[in-house]
């Protein structure tokens, strides 16, 4: 237990000095189960690490999913939604703030990753929101807060992990969130409309749009509704596995692309060999926490942790509270990936020992658990100081001061705070979908 | 000896599966046991590897003790094949104890463990066919239904019998039957109930003495044992190899009958497989068995007289039970 | 990014467009591959009954062959993810220097990797590792991976050099 604490602190102090998260990680494993165990065994260790995430079928499902969105993207169905949530939104106060909250939970739900809905969406909705005088900060804040659905609602890279992490079922968590994450849409309404109750100036009204227009504009969702059905009800209905959906959504993706005439042999080139480096930068990090997640496993600090908290004999919620607190202190400064890797392994064999009477079954507990994990990621997300998304906002728009944007961050960050007590203290909010499906 | 020596054990099955609760814990207190205490092994929280890369967790001494499944790393172990043909016997305890026996007779000088202190061999309960869409009478039944199978020379005869075999790991069988992607599933009965597959299941046809099996094995880091006193030694291999098989065998049966069990209270219709089915699976499987054999020869194995022999010594045991 | 080839030394565009035609071409490549070999597998298994055979092992060696592709780009473009919070309160000097020692560092974690891989690949030879059904030998894949992982160990031993010594221009 000790030396895992001394390898967490060494782990941070690696990152601080701004030692890529991957090598630091896979560092601190190798030295740690040096010591431990012995360095020939260390090295046979690192390297069968290697080896076998190299080869792994079910993450072949990163890639791919990382690939559909780029797909996405380029047949501009994120503009399409965008425009449709607008033609509804758009004239109120903050009414474009609030539509590219909606644009980003409908591109969560064709997209696999948190940092590409950000990324994508600030290129679509940022013009508008300048063009009529939002201020900087509300509109980077709902950029920024938006983009973090992308791991809540399927598909999701963070929910694939995590399921192969715990052997939960990835159809069933892909279900469980769904419901979630329409609760974070309307909690980021009701962020922005906090926002402009209290400077009305920050989100002033765009234009009204006639029924005629608006039902234009929702004409052009099909296609997201398309891919959207095509991934989740071929899960559902038995014609393909999660893993498989990615690949089949991948080439739906390519296929709308390809249709709407906005593919050339260039632009393909570029949305391939960008998310093959996407991946590999993934499969780095990946590769390394799971170098330190075999240390932390024979340091014996999971079932040390499982000992004390049942020699406590703390209520279950008591204890899931406390590992919540801890994430969202980790939240601070770790990356959303290295931290579902780092902690998940030490993690869920505790909450499967809890014992919280009748509510679940032992399977439900790690769906749901896994569910209030990504939505703590989601929070690490825009929490400062190290907030990727935030990052990511701007790295596409290098004109906004980081501050402005945390600033702009603060009221989606409190709402996300009420949807997490919210799912924790409602878990059939998580369980009911998936609890409709294998009957 | 009084110092004590703690062993980390690596695995990939969850806590609760068979293997671990009734083979793998009740073998570790019997470690404990015989070496008066000074063998202590812990199963780690989590396997330090995937499945197939447990050969060489212990090789290379990342975990000290594995067990894992010879099929699983496909061209390394070609002897161990014995013991995944069909119609090998009815009884997990018969067929373990047998194949210890044949090993150390016929196998163990081809030195396919290299690398590694093996402790024990098993094979779980005779494999069967179970789906969801009909029952199985004839090989016509089994046309183009699809099957996940966990390799080996089953997924060769599954082909064979004109199924479609979809090569999977074993813990992805719910997600494939439950969502419908695979129609069936060949594997000992045990594994409908720790796979929760029962519910899903509707049909299941028994091969009199197993279409398949699978072959398993229990290995050490050989610098570990080798730094363990000559006593305690004796004492780990006084619990392991045919006493291993032993015990290990009539878990297997045991938790074969459980999931009898749990089909029945599901409703699952289960029947014997006709003559005729039985005839054309073996007509199937016969070319197979001669490709192993001739395999076997190259490696100065005559394989004839080791199946056997193989099979003269379960029905032995089974006759003796 | 535009990039003047007059006035730079020919081995860097030279190992610039090994590394971007080659690696990122194959990683093209083969990421749509897998794509379109799921989508066939799929569409083969659910209509016509026929699954693509050892479909999944087929993209196991891919999934290998693509990451291990990308590696040496990201590593070549500084992709990886670091956290530069501390960065503001270092001197320029100190902080370029702690600059190539982490290069150095990542180059010589990278090198044990590369030497490990190799280590594998013999062992993958030995064995005569292949795969369930097509019976695809695994070696190749491995010894792909080795060789990135020393080209990355090169690449990141120059970036080093780069960032002690940026180029006046
Ligand atoms: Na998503
Ligand atoms: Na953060």
């Amino acid at each position: 237990m000790f030396d895992a604490l001394i390898a967490f602190a060494a782990l941070l102090a690696l990152i601080a000095l701004r030692l890529p998260i991957a090598f630091a990680m896979g560092l601190a494993g190798f030295v740690g189960f040096g010591v431990l165990i012995g360095w020939d065994a260390s090295l046979a260790m690192v390297r069968n690490v290697t080896y076998e995430t190299g080869l792994h079928y079910t993450l072949s499902i990163v890639p791919l999913f990382i690939l559909m969105g780029n797909f996405v993207t380029r047949a501009g169905l994120s503009d399409e939604l965008y425009t449709a949530s607008n033609a509804f939104l758009g004239h109120r106060r903050g009414g474009l703030a609030m539509a590219t909250v909606v644009a980003c939970g409908g591109f969560s739900a064709i997209c696999g990753s948190s940092l590409a809905t950000a990324a994508t969406m600030s290129k679509v909705a940022m013009p508008s929101m300048r063009r009529y005088g939002y201020s900087d900060s509300l509109a980077a804040g709902s950029i920024a807060a938006g983009g973090t659905l992308g791991i809540l609602i399927p598909p999701s890279v963070i929910l694939v992990l995590y399921g192969l992490m715990t052997e939960s079922d990835i159809g069933k968590l892909f279900m469980a969130g769904i419901l979630p994450g329409i609760v974070g849409v309307i909690c980021y309404m009701g962020a922005v409309r906090y926002t402009v109750f209290r400077n009305p100036e920050s989100g002033p009204p765009g234009d009204r749009l006639g029924w005629r227009d608006r039902l234009r504009a929702l004409r052009g969702v099909w296609g997201v509704l398309v891919l959207f059905v095509l991934v989740m009800g071929g899960i559902y209905g038995g014609v393909f596995t999660p893993t498989e959906a990615a690949g089949v959504g991948a080439s739906g993706a390519f296929l709308f692309a390809l249709f709407r005439g906005t593919l050339t042999w260039a632009s393909l080139r570029t949305i391939l060999r960008e998310s093959a480096e996407t991946t590999a930068m993934i499969f780095s990090i990946l590769i390394g926490a799971l170098m330190f997640a075999n240390f932390i496993n024979v340091t014996g600090m999971p079932s040390d942790l499982t000992g004390w908290i049942n020699e406590m004999e703390l209520p279950a919620y008591a204890v899931i509270a406390m590992i919540v607190i801890v994430y969202l202190l980790l939240g601070c400064v770790l990356e959303s990936l290295s931290m579902i890797l780092l902690t998940v392994p030490v993690f869920y064999p505790l909450v499967l020992s809890l014992d919280f009477g009748t509510a679940f079954d032992p399977q439900s507990v790690l769906i749901w658990f896994g569910i209030v994990v990504v939505v703590v990621t989601e929070i690490s997300l825009i929490t400062p100081p190290v907030g990727l998304n935030v990052f990511v906002l701007k790295g596409v728009l290098p004109e906004l001061s980081t501050r402005t944007i945390f600033r702009g961050v603060m009221p989606f960050w409190c709402a996300d705070i009420v949807r997490l007590s919210l799912l924790v203290g409602v878990p059939a909010i998580s369980l009911y979908l998936p609890g409709l499906m294998g009957r | 000896a009084s110092a004590e020596t703690t062993l980390r054990m690596s695995s990939w099955l969850p806590p609760k599966h068979p293997i671990v609760a009734d083979m793998m814990v009740p073998w570790i207190e019997e470690v404990k046991k015989a070496t008066n205490g000074s063998v202590n092994i812990i199963i780690l929280p989590k396997a330090l590897g995937a499945a197939p890369a447990h050969f060489d967790l212990a090789k290379d001494g990342i975990a000290d003790v594995t067990f894992g499944v010879h099929g699983y790393q496909p061209g390394r172990f070609l002897l161990t094949q014995a013991a995944e043909v069909p119609f090998l016997g009815n009884s997990s305890e018969a067929i373990s104890v047998a194949y210890w026996r044949i090993f150390e007779k016929h196998l163990a000088k081809a030195n396919e463990h290299e690398g590694v202190k093996l402790l024990a061999l098993m094979t779980h309960g005779p494999g069967q066919m179970f789906n969801t869409q009909r029952p199985i009478t004839s090989l016509a039944d089994l046309a183009g239904m699809k099957i996940r199978v966990g390799g080996g020379l089953i997924n060769d005869l599954t082909t064979a019998l004109g199924a479609t075999a979809l090569l999977k790991p074993a813990p992805a069988s719910y997600e494939l039957i439950s969502t419908g992607v695979a129609d069936g599933v060949f594997f000992p009965k045990e594994s409908i109930k720790s796979f929760k597959l029962a519910s899903f299941i509707k049909y299941g046809t028994v091969v009199p003495g197993g279409l398949y099996n699978v072959s398993f094995f229990l290995a050490m880091n050989p610098a570990k044992f080798e730094a363990l006193t000559k006593a305690e030694q004796d004492a780990i291999m006084s619990v392991s190899g045919e006493h291993f098989a032993k015990m290990a065998g009539q878990a297997w049966d045991r938790a074969d009958k459980a999931g009898q069990a749990d089909m029945e209270a599901a409703g699952v219709e289960i029947i014997d497989a006709p003559e005729a089915l039985v005839q054309g699976i073996a007509e199937k499987a016969a070319p197979m068995e001669a490709a192993w054999i001739a395999a076997a020869k190259e490696k100065g194995i005559d394989g004839d007289m080791v199946l056997k022999d193989f099979r003269a010594e379960i029905a032995k045991l089974e006759a003796s039970n | 990014m535009t990039t003047d080839r007059s006035v730079q030394p020919a081995v860097r565009p030279a190992a610039k467009i090994w590394l971007n035609r080659i690696l990122g071409g194959l990683a093209a490549v083969i990421l749509f591959a897998m794509m379109v070999l799921t989508f066939v597998d799929v569409i083969g298994r659910y209509f016509f009954n026929t699954p693509v055979e050892g479909g999944f092992e087929i993209t196991e060696l891919m999934l290998a062959t693509l990451i291990f592709a990308g590696l040496p780009l990201v590593s070549a473009t500084d992709g990886h993810i670091a956290v530069d919070i501390f960065e503001i309160l270092i001197p320029n000097a100190v902080s370029r220097i702690k600059e190539a020692l982490i290069n150095l560092a990542c180059a010589a974690m990278t090198g044990v990797l590369a030497w490990q891989l190799a280590i594998k690949t013999g062992e993958t030879v030995g064995y005569g590792d292949v795969t369930a059904i097509l019976h695809i030998p695994i070696w190749p894949v491995v010894a792909f991976m080795t060789a990135t992982l020393v080209a990355t160990a090169l690449i990141l031993v120059i970036r080093a050099g780069v960032v002690l010594f940026p180029r006046n221009r």
